[in-house]
C-alpha cells in the first residue's frame, strides 16, 4: 500500500508543466514554439471542445437533442464528422455524425433551409449512402429517413443507413459518399384504405373531358391525351383519411372503370401518388394451388393497364385525381377493387443533388466461426451490428430459415440488446448472409450469448460454442 | 477565448495532478492523460455550475475526467497509447520505481480507476460509485478483481501490495 501510494504520488506535473498547462487553459499562450504531435493533439482537443460550443449556432439545441435521442447508447461511440456543408436549391446539407463497421454504416446529417421553412412536416428522402462496394452477387441495403424537424431553425435531422451482405476483413475506415437527390416535405402515406366495392354498379356515371386549364400536370407521367374523367360527387364516401376521400366510383362514357378521389386543394400532384388494383373475384375464389402464374397474368392484364392512366384536375375549387381501368360493365360481377395506397404531398418536392464524401473509422469486430448445426458459418460482431455469412448449401439454407428474425445479444450482467434484422441475401451455390443492427451498442467483452430465433449461440471469452435450438 | 490567468493557475495548482492521475489510471498514457486534464480544466472554467463545497467540486472534476477519458479519441472504438518520449519529461514527472503503478495501469480502466480512487484518494466505495455512476456493489467487485489480478501479476508479494481487507 505504501509503495503504491509513493509511486502514485511521484506521478505529477512539473513546475514547468503546470505553467504550460495554465497558459494553455487560459488560452494566452502565443509565444510557444511549434510543438510535437502530442501538443497539436491537445490543441485539437481544445479546438474540438470549443467547436462543439461555437458550432451550437450551426447545430441548434433542437437538432442536437434529436441527434442525442437518435444515437441513444451509441452517443459515445459516434464520430463527429469533419465534412463540408453543401448547398443546392437553397438547402444546406451537412453530415454531423457517423458510425461504421466493416459492412454497416450509419450517417446523420442536418438539412437546413436557407430561405425559409420548406422542410417542415413529414419528409421523405431520396438518397443513398454509398459505403460499401460488394462483389457481384452481393447487395447493399440502403435506407434514408427524416428523424425530425426543428422549427426554430428550419432544419431537419436526416439518417442514412447502408448495409452490405458481404463482410469484409481488415477495414479500418470506410470511404463513403452520401448522395441526396430528392427531398419531399409534407408527404403523408396513404396506407391500405379499403374502397367501397358495394358502391360499384353497372350504371354509366356522368363524365366529361376537362379543359386544358383544369388539368394539373403532375410532372412525372405521360399526359393522357383528351382524357375522360368522372364528374365529382356522384358516389361520395369517407375512406377514413383526412387526405383523400372517394368522390365518384363507376364506369364512364369511355367504357372504363374509374375511381375519382378528392384531395386537399393545397395538395401537390407532383409529390403525390395514389394507386389501386382491380382483381378477379373468380381467381380469389380458387385455391392457391389452382391458380397458375399464367392465369394471374391474364386476369391482371385484362383489368389493369401496364401504366395506370391518371388525371389530376381542378373543378369548382376542389382538386381531384381520376384513375381508370380497362374493365367494362360486362365484368362487373368479377371485379374486386383492392385497397387504396400511396402518398399525398402538401408541398413541392425539392429536387437537387447534394453529394458529401466522408471517411468513417470502423468499430473493432469479433469474428467467430460457429459450430454445430451452423458449422462453417462465420459470425462477425461489432458494437453496432451482427452479420452471419456462410457458403451456400441446402442444409444451411434450411438452418438459416430460422434466422430470418430479430436477434438478441446477451451480456454478463443479464441484459439483452435487441438487433433488428436488416435483411438477408443469398445466391444458390454461392453464399448465404444475414444482417442485424443493434438497438444499443454491444460491449463485446461482456457478451455471453447470441440468440437468433430458435438458435442459441453461447459465447465464452470471445469464442462461440456449439449452437443449439 | 481568453480566461483569467489567475483562475487558470489556481485550478491547475489545485487539481492538475489529481486529474492527471485519474486520467492516467484510465488511459494508461501520460500524453492522453494530459489531454484529458487540460480539457476538463477548460470545462471547469467555462461551466456555470455552482459547487456546494470543495469536495463537491473535486468529485465533479474526477467524474468529468473519467467521462472525458471515455470520449477522448476521435476514433473512440480504439485505444491508442502514445509513446512516452523525453520531451514529456519536461512537463510530467514519472516515478523512478513504478512496478506497482504499471501493474495497476495494466488493469481494465474501471478497475484501475477504482483502485486509484480507493487507495490513493481514499474515497469510500459509495463515493466511488457516485463518481463513476455505478452501484457500490459493482465498485467492490472491481476492487476485488483488481486486487486478485494484481496479486497474480506481482507474485503475491505482501509488502506494498494493496490490502486484502473487505470493503
Amino acid at each position: 500500500m505504501e509503495r503504491y501510494r509513493r509511486q502514485q504520488s511521484e506521478l505529477h506535473y512539473t513546475k514547468e508543466g503546470k505553467r504550460r498547462l495554465a497558459e494553455a487553459v487560459a488560452g494566452t499562450d502565443r509565444t510557444r514554439a511549434p510543438q510535437p504531435r502530442r501538443r497539436l493533439r491537445i490543441a485539437a482537443v481544445i479546438a474540438a471542445a470549443l467547436a462543439l460550443t461555437v458550432s451550437a449556432g450551426a447545430l441548434s439545441p433542437g437538432i442536437r437533442g434529436m441527434l442525442s435521442d437518435a444515437l441513444g447508447g451509441f452517443g459515445e461511440y459516434a464520430q463527429e464528422v469533419q465534412a463540408e456543408e453543401v448547398v443546392d436549391q437553397g438547402i444546406a446539407l451537412k453530415v454531423i455524425s457517423a458510425l461504421a463497421d466493416s459492412h454497416a454504416t450509419v450517417v446523420y446529417a442536418q438539412a437546413r433551409d436557407l430561405n425559409g421553412d420548406r422542410l417542415k412536416g413529414e419528409m421523405q428522402i431520396s438518397g443513398v449512402l454509398q459505403a460499401q462496394d460488394p462483389a457481384p452477387g452481393y447487395g447493399v441495403v440502403s435506407h434514408a429517413e427524416c428523424v425530425g424537424y426543428d422549427e426554430e431553425t428550419g432544419a431537419a435531422l436526416l439518417k442514412f443507413v447502408s448495409i452490405s451482405s458481404q463482410p469484409k476483413a481488415g477495414t479500418e475506415a470506410v470511404d463513403c459518399q452520401l448522395i441526396v437527390f430528392d427531398l419531399q416535405p409534407q408527404q403523408y402515406a396513404i396506407e391500405e384504405l379499403p374502397l367501397p366495392n358495394e358502391l360499384l354498379t353497372g350504371e354509366t356515371l356522368r363524365s366529361f373531358r376537362p379543359a386544358e386549364e383544369e388539368i394539373v400536370p403532375d410532372g412525372s407521367t405521360e399526359a393522357v391525351p383528351d382524357p375522360v374523367v368522372l364528374e365529382p360527387g356522384q358516389t361520395p364516401a369517407d375512406l377514413g383519411s383526412e387526405l383523400v376521400a372517394l368522390s365518384s366510383l363507376g364506369f364512364a362514357e369511355d367504357g372504363r372503370l374509374h375511381i375519382l378521389l378528392e384531395v386537399p386543394a393545397e395538395a401537390v400532384p407532383s409529390g403525390s401518388t395514389l394507386l389501386s388494383t382491380l382483381r378477379s373475384r373468380y381467381l380469389e375464389s380458387l385455391d392457391d394451388g389452382s391458380v397458375t402464374p399464367e392465369m394471374s397474368n391474364e386476369y391482371y392484364e385484362r383489368y389493369n393497364d401496364p401504366l395506370l392512366p391518371e388525371v389530376w384536375f381542378t373543378r369548382d375549387g376542389g382538386l381531384y385525381y381520376d384513375m381508370s381501368f380497362p374493365a367494362g360493365p360486362e365484368a362487373l360481377d368479377d371485379l374486386l377493387l383492392e385497397t387504396l395506397y400511396g402518398a399525398v404531398s402538401l408541398a413541392e418536392p425539392i429536387r437537387g443533388r447534394w453529394t458529401v464524401p466522408l471517411t468513417v473509422e470502423t468499430a473493432p469486430e469479433s469474428r467467430m466461426p460457429l459450430q454445430g448445426p451452423l458449422d462453417g458459418t462465420e459470425a462477425i460482431l461489432s458494437p453496432l451490428s451482427l452479420i452471419l455469412h456462410t457458403e451456400w448449401s441446402a442444409d444451411k439454407e434450411d438452418a438459416f430459415k430460422k434466422s430470418a428474425t430479430d436477434c438478441f445479444a446477451c451480456l454478463r450482467d443479464g441484459s439483452r440488446i435487441e438487433g433488428k434484422s436488416w435483411g438477408s441475401a443469398g445466391m444458390t451455390g454461392e453464399f448465404i448472409s444475414r444482417q442485424w443492427l443493434f438497438e444499443q451498442p454491444v460491449d463485446l467483452e461482456q457478451l455471453t450469448e447470441i440468440t437468433i430465433g430458435d438458435w442459441i449461440i453461447p459465447i465464452v471469452d470471445g469464442v462461440a460454442g456449439e449452437a443449439y435450438s | 477565448m481568453e480566461l483569467s490567468n489567475e483562475q487558470a493557475e489556481h485550478l491547475v495548482e489545485q487539481y492538475a495532478d489529481l486529474l492527471l492521475r485519474v486520467a492516467y489510471a484510465w488511459t494508461g498514457s501520460v500524453p492522453d492523460a494530459q489531454d484529458v486534464c487540460q480539457t476538463v480544466l477548460i470545462r471547469r472554467l467555462t461551466t456555470q455550475k455552482i459547487f456546494e463545497s470543495p469536495e463537491h467540486e473535486r468529485a465533479w472534476l474526477v467524474r468529468a475526467a473519467i467521462n472525458q477519458c471515455k470520449n477522448l479519441y476521435k476514433s473512440p472504438w480504439r485505444r491508442r497509447r502514445a509513446e512516452w518520449d523525453e520531451a514529456l519529461a519536461v512537463e510530467v514527472h514519472m516515478p523512478e520505481e513504478s512496478d506497482i503503478l504499471d501493474a495497476v495501469r495494466s488493469l481494465p480502466p474501471k478497475q484501475s480507476t477504482a483502485i486509484y480512487l480507493r487507495y490513493y484518494e481514499e474515497y469510500s466505495v459509495g463515493e466511488i460509485g457516485g463518481i463513476m455512476g455505478v452501484k457500490p456493489a459493482l465498485v467492490s467487485t472491481w476492487l476485488a478483481r483488481g486486487r486478485e489480478k494484481l496479486k497474480m501479476k506481482l507474485g503475491g508479494e505482501q509488502n506494498g501490495t494493496l490490502p486484502q481487507t473487505a470493503e
